[in-house]
């Protein structure tokens, strides 16, 4: 078959495929029913190509179990992490959480005490201690003289008695441990230069 | 009359066990119906509306998938992961009234890919083949049904046939996916171009040469 029988039956053949899917255009189904009506042969391919088509529609076909399809559908799409759709919905949580945290802090900020905020206790002042002679003895080598004890920032003062000198001591000075203080402190130690009497 | 027939669909056509599994009355009484609708629905979270897609385009699925692979037990599990990319993937669909083209054009490369695999794997033994084949029987319920035989000779017809599948195997990429899907799953020329992603003159372009290729192979059977 040379170059021009090879183009015609090309062509025949494009038009066969195309009156197959109903494709052809006016102008070109006229010239396949004039080739068809003229050519035995043209008539012969075009059954031939029918015929094919009609093979292939005729495959066979796969026929699934529906539920059991969508039942190992079901179990797969279970064994999938969170989707990101489904993340998605959850995406308001995490600022309202954090209001909800900040919220929280500023709400209970006030209820701290102040002092126990501090990690670190302050230095303890000591108490000053002004002797009082309430019996009228010199407090050097005895008990008995009341003493008041003031602490520093605190509101009140306490009374103890002295129960003891620092004897051999060369400035007059006394050792002092206060066990009564009013009630709010229980015991205090110190010393404290005597006064001169 | 036809308008209540669309709006009422007919429920012997899908399983009643999935119908409103998941749902509420109210919920299943204003459930849409077109894949756009469930398509939102399954974004939003609705794991029933994706069951529906499922019911829908799963026979398709499988169908296109078995032409591609040769087999039904390698269809049903790329059909499978097919559903469940389109799932992981659903946000991304920009058009979801075309969910059923998108769902086959994954159908259609993950069945490619499953070939070119297949072909690249080294030669398994015909023992280990057949028993993985009969184990795995069970639990794809899929069955090959038989084409109903024309008139004539059925033993010369059912070689024609095999012959026909064969000749379809051996084609190009492009003119087989085109010629399965439109002459023998028989989408529409538009749809088909949507799933190879090309335009509809080339899916014309392509179902001519394979079945000018096929005219050829089958002459020996004519």
């Amino acid at each position: 078959m040379g170059s021009t029988g090879r183009k015609k039956r090309q062509e025949l053949q494009y038009l066969l495929s195309g009156s197959l899917d109903g494709d052809l255009s006016e102008g070109q189904r006229r010239a396949l029913d004039d080739r068809l009506a003229s050519d035995s042969a043209a008539s012969a391919e075009l059954e031939r190509w029918r015929h094919l088509d009609r093979l292939l529609k005729s495959a066979d076909r796969v026929v699934v179990d529906g539920v059991a399809f969508l039942a190992e559908h079901r179990r797969r799409r279970a064994c999938l992490p969170a989707s990101r759709s489904r993340i998605r919905h959850l995406r308001w949580m995490v600022p309202a959480a954090a209001a909800a945290a900040i919220l929280i802090v500023i709400g209970l900020w006030p209820a701290v005490p102040e002092p126990e905020r501090l990690a670190t206790p302050a230095e303890p002042t000591p108490p000053t201690v002004v002797v009082l002679y309430a019996r009228g003895e010199a407090p050097v080598g005895g008990g008995g003289a009341v003493i008041e004890v003031r602490y520093p920032r605190r509101p009140g003062t306490g009374a103890g008695q002295m129960d003891q000198t620092a004897a051999g001591s060369a400035e007059p000075v006394v050792s002092f441990a206060v066990v009564s203080t009013g009630g709010w402190r229980p015991e205090a130690t110190g010393q404290a230069e005597l006064p001169p009497i | 009359m036809s308008d209540r027939k669309v709006n009422q669909p007919n429920p012997k056509l899908k399983p009643v066990s999935s119908q409103t599994e998941g749902r509420s009355p109210a919920e299943a009484s204003s459930q849409p119906e077109d894949d756009a609708g469930l398509v939102r629905e399954a974004i939003a979270g609705r794991s029933w509306a994706f069951d529906r897609l499922v019911e829908r385009y799963h026979p398709r699925a499988v169908s296109v998938a078995y032409r591609l692979v040769g087999n039904v037990h390698d269809a049903w599990d790329v059909a499978q992961e097919a559903f469940i990319r389109a799932y992981r993937s659903l946000p991304s669909l920009q058009d979801p009234a075309r969910f059923g083209p998108w769902l086959l054009r994954i159908v259609s490369n993950l069945s490619l890919n499953f070939r070119r695999a297949r072909r690249s794997q080294a030669k398994v033994s015909l023992d280990a083949e057949a028993g993985s084949l009969s184990g795995e029987a069970g639990r794809r319920p899929s069955t090959i049904q038989a084409a109903p035989d024309e008139p004539g000779d059925v033993l010369v017809m059912a070689e024609t046939r095999e012959a026909l599948m064969g000749a379809i195997n051996g084609l190009p990429e492009k003119q087989r996916l085109a010629i399965l899907l439109f002459a023998v799953e028989g989408l529409p020329q538009a749809e088909v171009a949507r799933i190879i992603g090309c335009s509809v003159e080339l899916v014309k372009w392509n179902v001519f040469q394979a079945r000018k290729r096929l005219r050829e192979v089958l002459e020996a059977h004519w």
